[in-house]
């Protein structure tokens, strides 16, 4: 069978086709996936992420003017929901969590603390360690550099999702390496 | 190029995403400067030893994922649906509320002014139905004229 675009196939899922909605699913499901995991570092949030922007894309199919591809379209969708999901987030940080000592004395947990490279080093989980540290980057450094360097997209390409300028790209990729370089002093 | 301007295409570099040109000039640079060149070689081993850590997912996983990109269109769409109706009751109470306010309230406000105009107007009113009670006498005296001729 003859290869046909994802151009093609989301003009026919416009046309009303959703056999071209399933294989577009098939298409940009794992990548979609690994994109939001990636950023989120959640199994569930990912998976219900990806799904939610994949849902959003077959109901606002007919705003999509393609003219940019299907997948800088969906990864835009994708990276929103996941800016949403931080946001929600960071709003729950400031809900202090409790939890109860052994004297049954309520406790009020640090959900901030960071641990030291030693108690990294100390699990053993190097691989683990780094992708925290790319989890805790500011959010826009975390955006270009998992589309950067974990996805392996071109700045342009990059740009074109975030709807900025490649030099703002490649800055915020430079502040991420840097923000990681400190970060992981003593690690690598 | 100053030093400045170079690691900041170090990036770039490391990603093959720069001009040959650019390239030639940045390789240059790093023949010669050892600042560059250590602010190279940290980037680099930075970024070799970081790679995705991709979750091991199980075949069921994927053969569910388009069933729940399903499940959530269907959910949107029922959403949708359901929008108006939920709030319809809600909304309907309100106008009615309001309705009822505005249309009592300019009742009163009617009554009220007939109340005041009457308890100002009483003398006048009561000699104005003593008038027309006059008029009615004057007419029946006209009408019993009539049947006698």
């Amino acid at each position: 069978m003859a290869y046909i675009s994802d151009e093609e196939i989301v003009r026919r899922l416009k046309a009303g086709d959703d056999d071209a909605f399933n294989e577009l699913i098939e298409r940009h499901k794992k990548m979609g996936f690994s994109l939001a995991y990636n950023m989120l570092g959640s199994i569930e949030d990912a998976e219900d992420i990806s799904q939610e922007a994949f849902a959003i894309a077959y109901t606002e199919i007919g705003k999509f003017r393609q003219e940019s591809s299907f997948k800088t379209w969906l990864y835009r969708i994708i990276i929103n929901l996941c800016r949403k999901h931080y946001r929600k987030n960071k709003l729950m940080s400031f809900i202090p969590l409790y939890f109860h000592n052994k004297e049954g004395e309520e406790q009020e947990m640090d959900i901030k603390a960071e641990a030291t490279p030693e108690d990294e080093l100390s699990s053993k989980q190097l691989g683990s360690a780094i992708m925290k540290a790319v989890r805790r980057l500011p959010m826009k450094q975390k955006e270009v550099f998992v589309m950067k360097h974990i996805k392996g997209m071109k700045i342009s390409e990059i740009a074109e999702i975030l709807g900025s300028a490649e030099g703002t790209v490649k800055s915020h990729l430079f502040r991420a390496v840097n923000e990681l370089q400190k970060k992981l002093r003593g690690f690598i | 190029m100053k030093c400045k301007d170079i690691q900041k295409e170090l990036i770039s570099y490391y990603y093959q995403e720069l001009n040959d040109a650019l390239k030639a000039e940045i390789e240059r640079h790093l023949g010669t400067c050892d600042k560059c060149m250590f602010s190279w070689e940290r980037l680099k081993t930075t970024l070799n030893n970081i790679e995705a850590k991709e979750p091991d997912l199980p075949h069921a996983f994927w053969q569910g994922y388009r069933r729940k990109v399903y499940e959530k269109i269907e959910g949107k769409k029922s959403s949708n649906l359901s929008r108006f109706p939920r709030f319809a009751p809600a909304v309907a109470a309100i106008v009615i509320a309001l309705s009822l306010s505005i249309f009592g309230g300019i009742r009163l406000y009617e009554s009220k002014q007939e109340k005041d105009f009457i308890a100002k107007n009483y003398e006048l009113m009561k000699n104005l139905e003593l008038f027309e009670d006059l008029e009615i006498l004057e007419h029946m005296e006209e009408i019993e004229a009539l049947k006698k001729t």
